[in-house]
């Protein structure tokens, strides 16, 4: 089997995949990745289901080494790879790169966007706890003992790697080789606002009019208050006319909730399958992953859409992960053997 | 009475019924939930990720690349209109043991002084309820309790502590509840049971469901203990 052992570790790196959702009903977060299109896309250049563990990086990277050789993909927030043992080699993301046995890599502080995520074909393989790899810090389970990776863990990889890759990119000499081509990102935000479309909640119309006015016209900074279960948002408070208590109901991720305080709070992965607060808004589908990459001191703007453009946009997400199994020729869970040698799309 | 169905984001589709907690609307929610959980092994309803009951609604979670909220509403409504004259089925019934010892049981006084109430006579009431676990939230496990005697309501703590004991047993307004993990709360902790209500590393990692019902049955120390070891 083969290990990615953990040089340095970083501000917080979780094992993650797409979660826990049957368990909601038990009162267990869905969890899994923050930025579910960053996490698929790196699967999808390593050949791997959608449904494989990678590594979740937020705001400062791990160094890590790869004791065999391994096919890795890193997407979603820049941090500045550079390979760290032999000559510092700056590693491409949004690609599938071959890494020698023995390649140290470092991710840096993100430059722009708030999590990276790091795949390897095969996946990483730490024990599934009730259908999922994903580490539930709150409960302290899954992942990784339950918990954010620390100097000197060793992560195993899924056995699928063990076939010695024979993309055509591959040097087995060089520390690291890929190919020309890489495949298009989740676009980061760029600048201080991150403009997220919503549908409005079932109980928008209880704040005042001019509170519904502010929420559509004004930018609502995340705070440091930020984390994997929500981000609480600061801005004048927003007025509910009506305070009457509810009963806890469902809520999803996305949700935005507005407490009695009027500071709107925008559920996350790893929020609690229910909530008692009312709900003045979600964050479509399409936009959660551009949600996850927003970091504290940035702002959000909320832009009213349509059910229908909220499908369309999702669909458009998953075309682009489709042209993602296209470029690279790798079919999700083949075994790398068994696989087509020359990518099918051109060098850009 | 037909509940109303509407969105929840662009992924989810949430049934409500009127916004009161009757026991109408508790045998409604556990029907409907029964049913769309068991269709979960059909082609249609498959693709539903998550159904979730609360106390007057359901949460039903679907995959957007597989239906749209409009084709989610669609099935709903269908099962709806074939379930409604379905018998709920009978729900389950756990005892649950519960030592009331002043070791595990920091509000007791202030419970029993707030109404005028012996120590004996708190912990006989709440022994004489049977109780119906109306919705599991508020972290893995935690069931929420319907059916708490009315002279033991209690309201919730001006000030949460930080680290309430797994097990605890605890009252918070017209509601029981028992503290499934280590976690921040509010509620008046009046005993604690040695049964573990989440366990992550089993197949059915929680031991209660939303329409359970509940019978509290008293404990002393040493069986604290001795079923603590035994787990």
């Amino acid at each position: 089997m083969s290990i990615v052992r953990v040089i340095r570790a970083g501000l917080l790196t979780t094992v993650q995949d797409l979660g826990r959702p049957g368990f909601r009903q038990f009162g267990v977060p869905t969890g899994g990745a923050m930025d579910r299109f960053s996490h698929e896309l790196a699967n999808r250049l390593v050949g791997n289901l959608p449904t494989a563990a990678t590594l979740e990086m937020t705001l400062s990277g791990d160094e890590l080494e790869f004791l065999s050789p391994t096919l890795i993909a890193i997407t979603g927030a820049e941090f500045s790879p550079i390979t760290t043992n032999l000559e510092q080699l700056s590693v491409p993301q949004n690609k599938p790169v071959h890494v020698a046995a023995g390649t140290r890599i470092r991710f840096q502080a993100a430059q722009r966007g708030c999590r990276c995520y790091l795949a390897v074909a095969g996946g990483f393989s730490v024990p599934e706890i009730m259908g999922s790899r994903s580490t539930l810090l709150s409960s302290k389970l899954g992942g990784l003992r339950g918990r954010a990776l620390k100097t000197g863990d060793e992560l195993p990889v899924g056995d699928f790697n063990s076939a010695e890759p024979d993309v055509s990119f591959v040097s087995e000499r060089a520390a690291i080789s890929f190919p020309a081509w890489f495949v298009r990102p989740l676009a980061l935000p760029a600048g201080d606002v991150v403009t997220l479309r919503v549908l409005p909640g079932e109980h928008s119309s209880m704040m005042s009019a001019e509170s519904q006015f502010r929420f559509r016209d004004e930018s609502f900074l995340v705070t440091s208050q930020s984390d994997r279960m929500g981000y609480r948002l600061a801005a004048a408070p927003l007025i509910l006319e009506n305070t009457s208590d509810m009963l806890s109901e469902g809520t999803a991720m996305g949700t935005v909730q507005l407490p009695p305080d009027g500071r709107p709070i925008l559920l996350m992965a790893d929020s609690a399958p229910t909530g008692g607060y009312r709900r003045i808004a979600h964050v479509i589908s399409a936009d959660l992953p551009s949600a996850a990459q927003a970091r504290p001191g940035q702002f959000l703007r909320f832009v009213e859409t349509t059910m229908e453009e909220a499908r369309s946009l999702f669909q458009q997400q998953r075309a682009d992960l489709d042209h993602a199994i296209t470029m690279s020729g790798l079919m999700p869970g083949v075994r790398i053997s068994e696989r087509m040698t020359e990518p099918k799309g051109s060098a850009p | 009475m037909m509940p109303s169905i509407r969105p929840l984001g662009d992924s989810a589709v949430i049934i409500h019924w009127s916004n009161a907690d009757d026991a109408e609307i508790s045998r409604s929610v556990r029907q409907l939930t029964h049913v769309l959980n068991a269709c979960g092994t059909s082609d249609s309803a498959a693709r539903f990720t998550a159904v979730v009951p609360a106390f007057t609604s359901i949460t039903v979670h679907f995959c957007l690349s597989r239906m749209s909220f409009q084709e989610a509403a669609r099935l709903i409504e269908q099962t709806l209109s074939r379930t409604e004259d379905l018998p709920a089925g009978a729900p389950a019934i756990i005892e649950i043991p519960v030592c009331f010892d002043e070791l595990f049981a920091p509000d007791l006084a202030d419970v029993a002084g707030r109404h005028q109430l012996e120590w004996d006579e708190v912990i006989r009431r709440f022994l004489g309820a049977e109780y119906s676990v109306r919705m599991v939230g508020f972290s893995p496990g935690f069931p929420y309790l319907s059916g708490l005697p009315t002279e033991l309501a209690t309201p919730r703590r001006s000030s949460p502590r930080l680290k309430v004991p797994r097990g605890s047993v605890a009252i918070g307004g017209a509601q029981a509840g028992i503290y499934s993990q280590e976690t921040p709360g509010g509620w008046n902790i009046i005993g604690r049971t040695p049964l573990s209500l989440f366990n992550a590393e089993v197949t059915r990692p929680c031991l209660l469901t939303a329409g359970d019902q509940v019978r509290f049955v008293p404990i002393s120390v040493d069986e604290f203990h001795r079923w603590q070891d035994e787990q």
